[in-house]
């Protein structure tokens, strides 16, 4: 096992790393921009180093200035999380070639299976069906809309590298076609340093799923099984959970076998994930894409299996087998995952920024909050707009929506908005309850969900807060002079930093 | 004591009278009893009315309230009855008048969609801020005449900037 690793990445993953390395005795260090000195995760960490300024291609993006921090206090490895710099090849070929440990696969394998075009080739190989599509460049227009035109529309146009949906862009027609492309080549540019596109075609209204995928550098390849990810908004995932009642035991069966064999045809090595498409008239499920890292969404596993992925990170890669066989894999009970977003659901989920003014997870049996942020810190602009996630278990999938419905009004977030109403929403909806959903089911049932119903209570509450401060006023005023300790006061509380 | 409180365009008021030792809150919906307990932490309050048990978010700078309400943010405005009366002439932005698109968020304008001169529809995109990662849309909040783009492409705004000016339509 490694003496000690560095973790590129910041917020809540950071932090969730720097628990499985406390787990296993590892020493972690974290690694900071200006905008987040002090989020909770620096303090975490065993050991800290500023890394560079705010926006992230100065900072979490800076691959050389990462492996000298690295080289220079002793890291043995670098987990590099979500995003930024987990799927980039050439950063994981570097690790290779200074020494340090890339907790994730081989750059050979993030070239076959990171980007999109080449994972397609792969699954093909392995006998699992894909969807129609073709690679294309932000000013190839012509070529795409002629291309567009043979598969059909609708397509959408994906970053050729990276995930988690940005610069995904649909197109119902040539001309938003011809629209998308130099913007998801832009958007694609800034987020991944790379503007190389593909389209596919788009399927309607179809489930995502997508399996979990531990492979040991000895060959062993299991499955941790699926989970259900379809509740979305422009393609960023809202709520994941498992098992998915979309699936039968055969079809489970079958998305996970065809999961395995993907990885296996590409002597894939850790953690990563295969999304599928599942088509719900027909049954068949496409392979879309594999995520060569760990993902937002891997509590919901661990949940149900027991199994710390994170962990599990570690040990394979510092050369460990696996401890455990695909028949010790069980699912126990179900698990639901929500994003806690720094956006406003009532202004079109525009980002929100600034100062946290309270921040108050929810806390229980079955309830772990993975959080980024703590009261007194920031969101800045420059990042994702991840809070924290809420992850629930519990016996039935019944019994999971009925905690997050508790957990979600006891989650205070003062300051920033969040998406906790959306949440709170979806755990209402007859059609989420009943597991009727699909990729756009949130688009489409978005707006009937968000109304802003309590002002009364709103206004009363604010109106008691007044009618207290000006009662507390009063009070002073008439014992001016007097020593005197008000417990309502936070001023008058020792203030420990 | 009575206020004046406006929440979400919307005016209601809010009356607070004690009565042996016991408060009760008056609204449009009637009244009840009014309990405040002690803070679970900094900005986070429990209170009940009518006997319901009620946890909410609260937050108080200069200019504004915020009531946090199972994870919505309400802002409210909160008047003293004696103080309404002279406010009340204060101007409103008229819905003839100019009006100016804010940055909501900071970040930095892709490109601009309109000009001076042309007629925007309500929810038509006036130009793409990218802000955290995302290239969003800002849509015209009315119908209008561009009178005025302040911003061009490359430009880093902070919150509350404003972007485009909008006036009348005129026929």
């Amino acid at each position: 096992m490694f003496k000690k690793i560095l973790i590129a990445n910041r917020a809540e993953i950071a932090g969730r790393v720097v628990r499985a390395c406390r787990k296993l005795g590892v020493h972690s260090i974290a690694v900071f921009s200006d905008a987040d000195a002090h989020l909770p995760y620096v303090g975490a960490a065993d050991e800290s180093h500023y890394l560079g300024p705010s926006p992230a291609s100065e900072s979490y993006l800076n691959m050389r200035r990462l492996i000298d921090l690295a080289q220079r206090h002793g890291a043995e490895g670098i987990h590099p999380g979500y995003g930024f710099l987990a799927e980039n090849a050439a950063f994981a070929r570097m690790c290779e070639e200074s020494g340090v440990k890339f907790i994730g696969p081989t750059s050979a394998a993030i070239d076959r299976l990171g980007d999109k075009r080449h994972a397609k080739e792969v699954a093909t190989k392995a006998g699992v069906p894909v969807t129609p599509w073709f690679p294309c460049g932000p000013a190839d227009v012509d070529l795409a809309a002629r291309k567009a035109a043979e598969i059909g529309y609708p397509v959408i146009v994906k970053p050729a590298a990276g995930g988690g949906g940005k610069g995904m862009h649909r197109a119902a027609n040539e001309a938003e076609l011809r629209a998308a492309l130099p913007r998801a080549g832009r958007e694609a540019k800034a987020s991944f340093g790379d503007d190389a596109l593909l389209v596919e075609k788009f399927l309607v209204n179809p489930r995502h799923i997508e399996v979990q995928i531990l492979a040991d550098s000895h060959g062993t390849v299991l499955h941790l099984f699926e989970r259900e990810c379809s509740l979305q908004r422009r393609q960023q995932k809202l709520l994941e959970e498992t098992p998915s009642v979309a699936l039968t035991p055969p079809q489970r069966e079958r998305i996970c076998a065809d999961a395995v064999r993907i990885a296996q045809t590409a002597g894939y090595v850790n953690a990563g994930t295969c999304e599928f498409l599942l088509d719900t008239q027909s049954g068949v499920h496409y392979f879309c894409e594999v995520n060569t890292r760990l993902q937002v969404e891997h509590p919901v596993t661990e949940m149900v299996t027991g199994i710390d992925i994170v962990e599990q990170q570690l040990r394979v890669a510092s050369g460990e087998r696996l401890a455990f066989k695909q028949g010790d894999v069980r699912q126990t009970g179900a698990a639901m995952e929500v994003r806690i977003n720094s956006e406003d659901p009532f202004a079109d989920f525009m980002p929100s920024l600034g100062y946290i003014e309270a921040f108050s997870p929810p806390e229980g049996e079955g309830i772990r909050v993975d959080a980024g942020y703590a009261a007194g810190d920031s969101v800045t602009p420059f990042y994702d707009s991840l809070m924290a996630k809420l992850i629930v278990h519990g016996q039935t999938r019944a019994e999971v929506i009925a905690k997050q419905v508790e957990a979600l009004k006891h989650f205070m977030v003062v300051g920033v908005a969040t998406t906790i109403p959306t949440h709170l929403a979806i755990m209402h909806d007859d059609g989420f309850l009943k597991g009727n959903f699909h990729i756009h089911y949130v688009e489409s049932r978005v707006k009937d969900w968000l109304k802003l119903d309590r002002e009364e209570d709103a206004a009363i509450l604010g109106a008691l807060m007044e009618y207290r401060r000006l009662l507390k006023t009063r009070e002073a005023q008439s014992r001016a002079g007097e020593l005197h300790f008000d417990p309502w006061s936070s001023s008058s509380l020792p203030r420990v930093r | 004591m009575e206020y004046e409180v406006i929440v979400n365009g919307k005016t209601l008021r809010v009356r607070f009278t004690e009565r042996d030792g016991q408060l009760y809150v008056t609204s449009p919906r009637g009244t009840f009893p009014v309990r405040v307990d002690t803070p679970l932490r900094s900005k986070i309050q429990r209170t009940q009315i009518n006997g319901g048990p009620l946890t909410f978010g609260h937050h108080r700078d200069k200019d504004r309230t915020v009531v946090v309400l199972d994870g919505a943010h309400y802002e409210v405005q909160i008047r003293e009855q004696e103080h309404v009366r002279f406010t009340q002439l204060a101007k409103r932005p008229g819905a003839q008048g100019k009006f100016d698109v804010k940055a909501p968020m900071p970040g930095m304008v892709v490109s601009t969609q309109v000009k001076p001169g042309d007629v925007v529809k309500k929810n038509q995109s006036l130009l793409f801020l990218h802000a955290m990662k995302l290239e969003n849309d800002i849509r015209s909040p009315r119908d209008g005449l561009v009178l005025e783009v302040l911003v061009k492409a490359g430009d880093v705004l902070e919150k509350g900037v404003p972007m485009v000016r909008l006036g009348p339509v005129t026929s």
